[in-house]
């Protein structure tokens, strides 16, 4: 058997992994692979229904709990397949860094190529936004 | 060569992964049926799993405190498919939860080479199929 691993944004922790390229019905369970992105979406692979040869692998990728999925789980019978999946998708899941814009009163995602403005003086900005940056 | 027992990392208990932890705002007879093949599916999307219940007995305290008991238990381990994965069971005292559209009493706890410990509500049926010696 061996273990197959996807690559992932940098950043990113996987949880576990028991992802093998097998013909042995009994390895494929459930709970196969879960990594965590930098941005605190999870995602997860599965075989269902468990340990039948005619199931399918299922992708999920979802933030907090398992129900509030970003989108429609994928299902694949190829284990390649979840690989290039896993690898495709996960880094349009990975956000730029959060800032804190000049008014302070809304949280917004900007890349740091598009501040313009002098970070927020309000005490809620200081704690949120990271040291400033002269561009 | 698959690793011997002596190279799995100590066992701790991974909070990040909340796939099958229980439900909050739904009826529990509604969980139990949307972990049916046939039933509803409630916010579920997707194949149905395994959920930890009723919310909000089951916590996730108690849901770590049964998992990492299973795993320290030599007996109650299954035999080994996955090289890097050990597999344990437990039966609770009471209903921890539902799997194929029916509460269950039982455990199925699987510990990574990596020392990742998670786990999942499960059927004796499926239990016994897998190895379990009652």
């Amino acid at each position: 058997m061996n273990m197959v691993t996807p690559k992932l944004p940098a950043g990113s922790r996987v949880l576990f992994n028991a992802l093998y390229k097998t013909s042995d019905s009994r390895s494929l369970t459930d709970d196969l692979f879960a990594a965590i992105l930098p941005d605190g979406v999870h995602v997860s692979v599965g075989w269902f229904p468990e340990l039948d040869p005619s199931g399918e692998y299922e992708i999920c990728f979802y933030r907090g709990d398992y129900e509030h999925q970003l989108i429609d789980p994928i299902a694949t019978r190829n284990l390649e397949e979840v690989v290039r999946i896993i690898e495709e998708r996960s880094p349009g899941f990975v956000q730029t860094p959060r800032f804190v814009s000049e008014s302070g009163s809304k949280s917004t995602c900007l890349s740091p190529p598009e501040l313009s403005t002098p970070w927020s003086s309000s005490a809620f900005g200081m704690l949120l936004a990271p040291a400033p940056v002269h561009i | 060569v698959p690793p011997t027992d002596e190279e799995w990392a100590a066992p701790y208990w991974e909070r990040n992964y909340p796939k099958h932890r229980p439900v909050a705002n739904i009826l529990w007879e509604q969980v139990v049926e949307s972990t049916g093949h046939q039933g509803k599916r409630g916010r579920q999307r997707g194949k149905p799993i395994a959920k930890y219940g009723p919310h909000p007995r089951i916590t996730l305290a108690l849901i770590e405190q049964m998992e990492m008991a299973a795993v320290r238990i030599p007996e109650r381990e299954l035999p080994r498919v996955h090289p890097t994965v050990r597999a344990f069971w437990s039966e609770q005292g009471e209903v921890i939860g539902a799997i194929a559209g029916e509460e269950t009493k039982y455990i199925y706890v699987e510990w990574d080479l990596c020392g990742a410990v998670h786990g999942r509500p499960m059927t004796k049926q499926e239990l016994i199929s897998r190895g379990m010696q009652a």
